[in-house]
């Protein structure tokens, strides 16, 4: 092999780290012994990700696998870096990896995806919650966040995924508080603190447009307040809370819902929280949350703009089914011919024609 | 805008020359750049393009200039078009289209063209024959960075 067909080491050095950004830093490190040239370029891309359990040997370490990222960290120095994920799946060494944290931060990281375990909930950075360059945070998973400094502040982050963490006091609403141009939340697992689960749950952003909250837990809550007046997009699937005090959903346009009846929800609770949603256009509801309307009997509030119904359903109780607006045309027809068929139980079907243009 | 205007030609390093819609030719920054600064007339040299690369080049942005104008193509199939379009693609191609996308600052394309020669090289077999790079370590010097690196050889 001739030098002239080594193309790959005439492309600049930058070129290189971004082709091996898109491997994982392991796969990356192998290009270390292709020659002395790449010896250490693979510790410089711009995403830096690490994870114990993508080793092809399972048995493999942590002790190799921290020495590992202690020396990708090392070489790199303060190369900026884009993207940084660690799975760390030990409770061990939080001390270590707070600092290969911080190191991630300080180099300006604006996409973070930590999956954690740590065995108490203080040994989290607290640096994260002030971190002005983050732009997407993921957190993982089983661990507590027991408070979130008063003057945290993420003036850049937009899109927060949530997976099973808990926050104690009112940590996640403090949390929401410093994020000031938040558009997407995610929160897989009841984000608040089972012990005070009894306390109102608040979701209040006033930027947030996409929510999906998914936190059936084993009590419902007492009270949950959705104050997000510039939400488009909502996807809920929880117990029915006991009551929804605050409903700010003006702007909602396409809403999913998979809520369960817990013991401590009262009467009209649902109905409540069907109301807050009558601005939706689409609308997509599990078996189990249209049972619900089942259950008190209520009458089905009137969704003006609605556009886009589905139910799933495997025995389909509905019974009444009231469509306006309703204009005869070919995909008006194939709904129509939808429900007939997806809904054996349904008795009456009441149209109110579109008043023609 | 006079239809004359909307249409620009992008001569390559070989001298051949291709006129194009300048929404098309926009994608690249290097060409927006010069076009803002009216330092080129109609005209814009590409010294670094060869015309067999550049007319792939143009290839990728009428297709992403179209999309993106509609707004409703699927970006599934502009995703298979993606597949496609590098799947076939030789290594040296590949590597000068790197070079151009970089050149002419079309980020989406750089992305495209690295995410190809990343997926082509999972092991270090792939490495030393898709990126044919020679080897020179000792034996002794490759033993030690697979310890210094142990994480990643280890098996």
């Amino acid at each position: 092999m001739t030098g002239d067909e080594d193309r790959i080491s005439n492309l600049p050095d930058d070129i290189v780290c971004h082709i091996l950004s898109f491997l994982s830093t392991v796969e990356a490190a192998l290009t270390s012994v292709l020659s002395k040239r790449w010896r250490n370029l693979f510790a410089f891309t711009p995403n830096l990700s690490f994870d114990h359990l993508e080793h092809r040997n399972p048995n493999s370490n942590y002790k190799v696998f921290r020495k590992f990222v202690d020396r990708v960290l090392a070489v790199s120095g303060n190369t900026p870096v884009k993207k940084f994920t660690l799975f760390h799946r030990h409770k061990s060494d939080a001390y270590r990896v707070n600092r290969w944290i911080c190191d991630a931060l300080n180099r300006g990281v604006s996409d973070l995806d930590l999956y954690l375990a740590l065995e108490y909930s203080h040994s989290f950075p607290l640096e994260v919650f002030s971190c002005k360059t983050i732009v997407k945070l993921k957190l993982g998973t089983l661990f507590g966040i027991a408070m979130v400094p008063e003057n945290a502040s993420l003036p850049a982050l937009k899109t927060l995924v949530l997976g099973t963490i808990a926050f104690y006091g009112c940590a996640f609403e403090t949390l929401l508080s410093a994020c000031p141009v938040l558009k997407e939340l995610t929160v897989i697992g009841n984000p608040w603190d089972r012990k005070h689960w009894e306390q109102c749950r608040t979701v209040s952003c006033p930027t947030l447009e996409r929510l999906i909250l998914k936190c059936k837990d084993s009590n419902a809550p007492r009270t949950i307040t959705f104050d997000t007046p510039k939400l488009v997009y909502m996807d809920y699937s929880d117990y029915v809370a006991y009551e929804y005090p605050t409903l700010i959903l003006n702007s909602l346009v396409e809403a999913k819902l998979s809520l369960y009846m817990g013991i401590y929800t009262s009467t009209s609770a649902p109905t409540k929280l069907i109301n807050g949603l009558r601005n939706v256009e689409i609308l997509n509801l599990s078996f189990e949350t249209s049972e619900i309307f089942d259950v008190f009997a209520e009458p089905i509030p009137v969704f003006e703009k609605l556009s886009r119904l589905s139910i799933a359903t495997n025995s389909g109780f509905l019974k009444i089914l009231e469509i306006t607006e309703y204009r005869g045309s070919k995909s008006d027809l194939e709904q129509m011919r939808h429900f007939m068929e997806k809904l054996p139980c349904l008795e009456l079907v009441k149209v109110r024609v579109a008043a023609k243009p | 805008m006079s239809k004359s205007e909307k249409k620009i030609v992008l001569k390559s390093l070989d001298n051949e020359a291709f006129e194009v819609e300048k929404a098309v030719a926009l994608q690249s920054q290097t060409i927006w750049v010069m076009c803002e600064d009216k330092c080129v007339g109609n005209e814009i040299p590409l010294e670094n393009v060869t015309g067999q690369i550049l007319a792939k080049v143009i290839d990728y942005c009428k297709k992403h200039a179209v999309v993106d104008g509609d707004g409703d193509e699927s970006s599934e199939e502009l995703k298979n078009w993606d597949t496609e379009f590098t799947k076939n693609m030789d290594q040296s191609t590949l590597f000068n289209m790197i070079l151009a996308a970089n050149y002419l600052n079309i980020k989406s394309l750089l992305n495209l063209t690295c995410q190809a020669v990343a997926d082509k090289t999972k092991t270090i077999d792939e490495f030393h024959t898709f990126l044919n790079i020679e080897n020179n370590f000792t034996p002794e010097e490759e033993a030690q960075i697979c310890q210094e690196n142990l994480w990643a050889f280890d098996d």
